[in-house]
């Protein structure tokens, strides 16, 4: 007898599912199956008159977006208006898993597989490249469009090395209406014209910019999730949430509830007496989305973000086929207060990779009345890859 | 299993049937389940890993008639979340002697002591296992897949599965030296 044949008998003799176990589990899928068939595909988009482009976060919050705020239509449609929640509702689990939201239970796989796949090996004298594709929204003259921009950040593998950022803008245009288009090209032909920011720095400071007009020595640290114009004003700060390093992120916590405290604890406070429209949750999910989308949180804290993400309250599974620039992954989603947009992070879902972040319209109302429901609100890519140097100056 | 459905292909039921999907497989992959953590376990991880096969419906790759390797990927996924309690259960069973798994059942894996023996040993030599390593050889031996199936189910090229299911099984072999490999 081979060890194959001896390991195939082992345990064969267990008895089948009884009749009422399968039954309660196939009634928890069919229960999963029938709202969601009866669920519309979301109301017909309706054209509105395009209002003034309104920041809906609060300042700390929209520095928080990942990368900028925009609108595009909802690429994938599946799944993107339905946000919902599913309580696998508790069963005997013989010491097995705990029941989980299936929320839960996507991010705490995505942590799995973040903590099983790794991280890519940077040798001496290679870069992370991290890639951030975002739609961001513009206000012109009362006309909303929005532009497409990519952030590239390479980060040394030496912690003394050089970093580099090429900040490419305009890349593309989307408006509501042809007229819009037609006049914005015809009074503000500069929109359309692509610019490229350059620069240096180490520590993830830069030191070195081109144009000259752009950040100047000592100036902005820019990540990808900086939102600050080049040539804004600014102290230059050292490394937290918002602008992390590698030897920054490693000093953070790993156990999820200690991580989710950090990082509320960084969170600015609500002003008592106003209705926030972010609250500290909120401003937690945007947190972890934005420190997933620097793309240099090594895997076990990528896994620990998810985890943390777990543990804040009205977390939801939107979409397991939702997409972002065309990659599909699971979408994890929270109504942000006053309910008009859902915040969203996007996994893959075989290997936990971070895929990137948006919002979605989920009530058209107030500061998105011009989009229709199921519309993006903002979306960032973000892809890490590994490469040399790539010599910008 | 539903009559109806025996002349539509995996691929249809994922997209316009998903219960009769259930149908067609549960038994399947619960055994499989049961295999990895026990009877318990496995009917909440059999209704889990069909709620969560359902979310991702539009994943499902449509070539692919047979949806199993697909469906004991994400059986495996979330045995990921149990790994803990499934070693422990491989540890007690090499050091006792008995199955905490099957004890409950009337009918035992072995009733020969040599056979006994041999199945604690194996347990132990399991517990031993990468994860990684641990789950192909299980997708094989338990869930009676083929390479290319493994390699669907667990998204790594077949070679990987090879190299992986010859790890293992050397390890087993190395544990249980009477056991002679094929």
């Amino acid at each position: 007898m081979d060890d194959m044949t001896t390991l195939t008998r082992l345990r064969a003799d267990l008895p089948d599912p009884t009749p009422q176990a399968l039954a309660a589990a196939r009634s928890r899928l069919t229960e999963r199956i029938d709202p969601a068939t009866a669920r519309p595909g979301g109301p017909a988009p309706r054209r509105r008159r395009p209002a003034p482009w309104g920041r809906v976060a609060v300042a700390a919050a929209a520095a928080a977006l990942a990368a900028g705020i925009g609108v595009v239509t909802a690429g994938s449609g599946s799944g993107s208006g339905s946000g919902h929640e599913v309580a696998t509702p508790g069963a005997a689990t013989g010491g097995g898993a705990p029941a989980l939201s299936l929320a839960a239970t996507e991010l705490d796989l995505a942590a799995v597989n973040t903590l099983k796949s790794g991280d890519p090996a940077v040798g001496p004298g290679q870069y992370t490249r991290v890639v951030t594709d975002s739609w961001r929204g513009e206000y012109v003259d009362g006309i909303s469009f929005l532009q497409k921009g990519r952030l590239e950040v390479w980060v040394p593998a030496d912690a003394n090395g050089t970093w580099y950022w090429r900040e490419s803008g305009r890349l593309g245009t989307k408006f509501a209406t042809g007229a819009d288009r037609r006049y914005m090209a015809a009074h503000h032909p500069d929109a359309f014209r692509p610019t490229v920011f350059l620069a240096s720095g180490h520590n993830g400071r830069q030191d070195k910019a081109l144009p000259a007009d752009g950040p100047q020595p000592g100036g902005c640290v820019v990540t990808a999730t900086d939102r600050r114009r080049p040539d804004q004003a600014c102290v230059s700060p050292g490394p937290d949430w918002d602008f992390p390093t590698p030897a920054w992120l490693a000093t953070q916590p790993r156990d999820p509830q200690a991580l989710l405290a950090a990082i509320e604890a960084a969170q600015p406070k609500p002003v008592p007496g106003t209705r926030p429209k972010a609250d500290t949750p909120t401003l937690a999910f945007f947190q972890i989305a934005q420190t997933l989308s620097t793309g240099i949180a090594p895997a076990d804290l990528r896994a620990a973000l998810y985890r943390a993400a777990v543990k804040i309250p009205g977390i939801k599974l939107v979409s397991a086929t939702a997409n972002i620039d065309g990659r599909k992954g699971i979408a994890i989603g929270r109504l942000e207060p006053f309910g008009y947009l859902r915040q969203e992070i996007l996994f893959d879902a075989t290997g936990g990779q971070f895929i990137g972040a948006r919002e979605v319209v989920v009530h058209s109302n107030a500061d998105v009345a011009h989009l229709p429901v199921g519309a993006t609100y903002s979306s960032t890519a973000v892809t890490v890859s590994v490469t040399g140097n790539p010599h910008l100056f | 299993m539903s009559s109806l459905s025996t002349d539509r292909t995996d691929a249809d039921l994922v997209v316009g049937e998903f219960a009769a999907l259930f149908d067609r497989h549960a038994v399947v992959v619960h055994r499989y389940l049961a295999r990895r953590v026990g009877t318990g376990a496995a009917d909440d991880l059999l209704a889990q890993t069909f709620l969560v096969a359902y979310e991702r419906r539009r994943g499902y790759d449509r070539s692919r008639p047979d949806a199993r390797p697909w469906l004991f990927g994400i059986a495996t996924n979330l045995l990921r979340r149990c790994q803990r309690d499934e070693v422990r259960q491989y540890q007690a069973w090499a050091r006792t002697g008995v199955d905490p798994v099957a004890a409950d059942h009337a009918t035992r894996v072995a009733d020969q002591v040599d056979a006994a023996a041999a199945a604690g040993r194996l347990a132990g030599a399991l517990a031993g296992l990468a994860p990684a390593d641990r789950e192909v050889l299980l997708l094989v031996a338990w869930g009676q897949l083929t390479y290319p199936e493994v390699a669907a189910a667990l998204d790594i090229p077949v070679g990987t599965v090879r190299s992986r299911l010859h790890r293992a099984r050397a390890a087993l072999r190395a544990a249980v030296p009477h056991l002679e490999g094929d």
